[in-house]
């Protein structure tokens, strides 16, 4: 990252005059509350999760050393996998969702004439973003119930709609629906300030050239925006990887387990069984699987994203 | 900051707009407002029901076809939620624990910021990256050791257990950093040359330059707190003591039958930072819009 690169200038002064001994003082200074709870709370805990992994700890008792073999439990676990293949659907449903539908929306509102309508729409979309989480869980419990609002504009439809969150079939597509309608807000504002910065020229030229609307979103918009699509895409995954909050309010993981994701089964093996050797295991193992991911997105990302104007 | 400067120009002129290639007859403008009117309603119908089933009785609630609107507005709800749970303590609880995190967060962010965007010291890169670390583990890993070291210490159930693990934020730091970097050097250079130090040119130069930013970075934190759900529900037990967010789950289990009373508290948890959000939404999405395209 830049960030490293005063480092690098700085190996080259050989000498340390004094001008430089203040400034290594001062930026030890200003650096140090922050650092200190850095380390505190967060790159000791890491180290010390990994240990904690590697023992039968109860959080009361004296933990024991097992080696890998909350890591071999975990694999054989078949509420965890079944856990992660819940995650994996709800991903499935919901990222590529919110993806497609913040972007749409986007270019709704880039392309809208009147400022005040942009800024207008904009608002709007951000404002679950602004809620407490639980409390618009509650609500959409309420809207998703058998005779809930949803159902009612469903009815008008004519389609008769489901127990959303009494069924195992569809709790997941419930909590997804509403994960959409919570989150796409920020999807909109990085796609808008994208759209903002493509160059109108480019516009000009196609136009000349005679494409349509859709060509010249095609050909100018989609690869201009590409870095805002890789972005929203990586970010909605890691969120939507670690789904908790949603799925504890609106169906604690029920009915049964059919919505028992990952997240909150490492919460329950925690801190209603107090199993913290093994829950450690299982955050280990969703951290590997979100650094593979990140991995895979990264490698990926050079065959499609275009970062030549960014 | 500098990415947001396009989206508050793209409000300006219309006769740059006409140069693109856009929807541009009057009959394709009113498709697009119709379908993003639409799209609005999907956002906003969810909120009219929540505030229009606080005042229903319980008999409303649960008719079908639903009733719209209630046949008499009574507040009944919203005194039996006062009297069911301590709402007001809990929204106090929220928001003084909100305010004074927040705080935090930025005082010990904005010197670190600008030490690692301007600075040169030893260790910069590992102090600097141990920071982008804990923005990029997920919670879940570290959780349980903090949780453990917070028992161990005695301060389970106590605001200490909220608020110190939350002081550092190594997103605070990482927003105030990319604000620090992108501001010219020339000011601050021309305070180094006259003879100040550093510490001068932070105090009288960079940080008043950096009003705005600390400003998005203040409420951007204060929400993030103020919806913080998972380590208040983890260290926080007692009810006098408990923050809205946890509040209002637990007023969920006392009254999973009665729904005007659950949206009661939902209508007055959600309205007052909508609200402000009407107000402040400009400084928000550009600490949103900062922190996500630099991320």
């Amino acid at each position: 990252m830049q960030a490293t690169s005063p480092l690098l200038s700085s190996r080259r002064r050989a000498r340390v005059s004094p001008m430089r001994r203040q400034e290594t003082l001062l930026a030890l200074l200003l650096i140090l509350p922050s650092t200190l709870g850095i380390v505190v709370f967060a790159v000791l805990p890491i180290a010390a999760s990994l240990g904690i992994s590697l023992t039968d700890w109860g959080g009361l008792s004296q933990p024991n050393f097992v080696g890998v073999q909350n890591y071999a439990a975990a694999l054989q676990d078949s509420r965890a996998t079944s856990a992660l293949s819940h995650t994996l659907l709800y991903v499935l449903l919901a990222v590529p969702t919110g993806v497609v539908i913040s972007m749409t929306l986007a270019v709704w509102i880039n392309n809208l004439r009147a400022g005040w309508l942009r800024t207008v729409f904009r608002t709007v979309y951000y404002l679950p973003m602004v809620t407490i989480g639980v409390a618009v869980a509650l609500l959409w419990q309420v809207l998703l119930a058998p005779q809930g609002l949803v159902n009612l504009i469903l009815g008008w439809l004519g389609v008769h709609g489901p127990n959303w969150l009494g069924s195992p079939t569809w709790v997941l597509p419930a909590v997804a629906v509403f994960s959409v309608w919570q989150g796409s807000g920020q999807g909109i504002i990085l796609f808008l300030a994208s759209l903002a910065s493509v160059p109108k020229d480019l516009y000009e030229a196609a136009q000349l050239d005679g494409a349509t609307p859709w060509q010249a979103f095609r050909s100018i918009t989609l690869p201009m925006v590409s870095p805002t699509v890789f972005l929203v895409l990586v970010l909605s995954l890691i969120g939507a990887l670690q789904v908790f909050e949603a799925v504890l309010v609106l169906s604690n993981g029920g009915p049964g387990d059919s919505s028992t994701t990952v997240a909150l089964y490492i919460y329950k093996t925690a801190f209603t069984f107090f199993k913290m050797g093994y829950a450690s295991a299982l955050a280990w193992l969703l951290a590997a699987v979100l650094i593979v991911l990140m991995v895979v997105q990264w490698r990926a990302q050079n065959r499609w994203v275009n970062y030549d104007q960014v | 900051m500098t990415r947001s400067e396009p989206l508050r120009s793209a409000a300006g002129t219309a006769d740059r707009r006409d140069a693109s290639i856009r929807v541009r007859t009057q009959g394709a403008q009113a498709a697009l407002v119709a379908f993003l009117t639409l799209g609005a309603l999907a956002i906003l119908l969810p909120f009219a029901w929540m505030i229009l089933t606080a005042f229903k009785t319980p008999a409303e609630a649960y008719t079908w076809p639903p009733v719209w609107l209630p046949a008499e507005w009574s507040v009944a709800n919203f005194t039996q939620l006062f009297a069911t749970i301590p709402f007001g303590k809990m929204f106090f609880n929220s928001f003084w624990t909100s305010v004074l995190i927040a705080t935090l967060n930025i005082l010990s962010a904005a010197p670190a910021a600008y030490a690692f965007a301007r600075l040169r010291f030893p260790g910069q890169g590992l102090w600097f990256g141990s920071h982008l670390l804990s923005l990029m583990i997920p919670w879940q890993v570290t959780i349980i050791p903090v949780f453990l070291l917070i028992r161990a210490l005695g301060w389970y159930d106590s605001y200490t257990a909220l608020i110190v693990p939350s002081i550092a934020s190594g997103f605070t730091v990482f927003l105030l950093f990319q604000f620090f970097r992108s501001l010219p050097r020339s000011l601050e250079e021309s305070v180094l040359i006259d003879g100040g130090s550093w510490f001068t040119a932070l105090r009288h130069v960079a940080l008043p330059a950096a009003k705005g930013a600390i400003a998005a970075a203040w409420l951007f934190s204060f929400l993030g707190n103020w919806q913080s759900f998972i380590w208040p529900l983890i260290v926080l037990q007692s009810s006098d003591k408990m923050l809205l967010s946890v509040g209002l789950l637990s007023l969920q289990n006392q009254f999973t039958v009665n729904i005007p009373v659950l949206m009661a508290g939902a209508t007055l948890s959600t309205l007052p930072t909508v609200i402000a959000y009407l107000f402040v939404q400009r400084y928000l999405t550009d600490a949103a819009i900062t922190s996500g395209l630099k991320g």
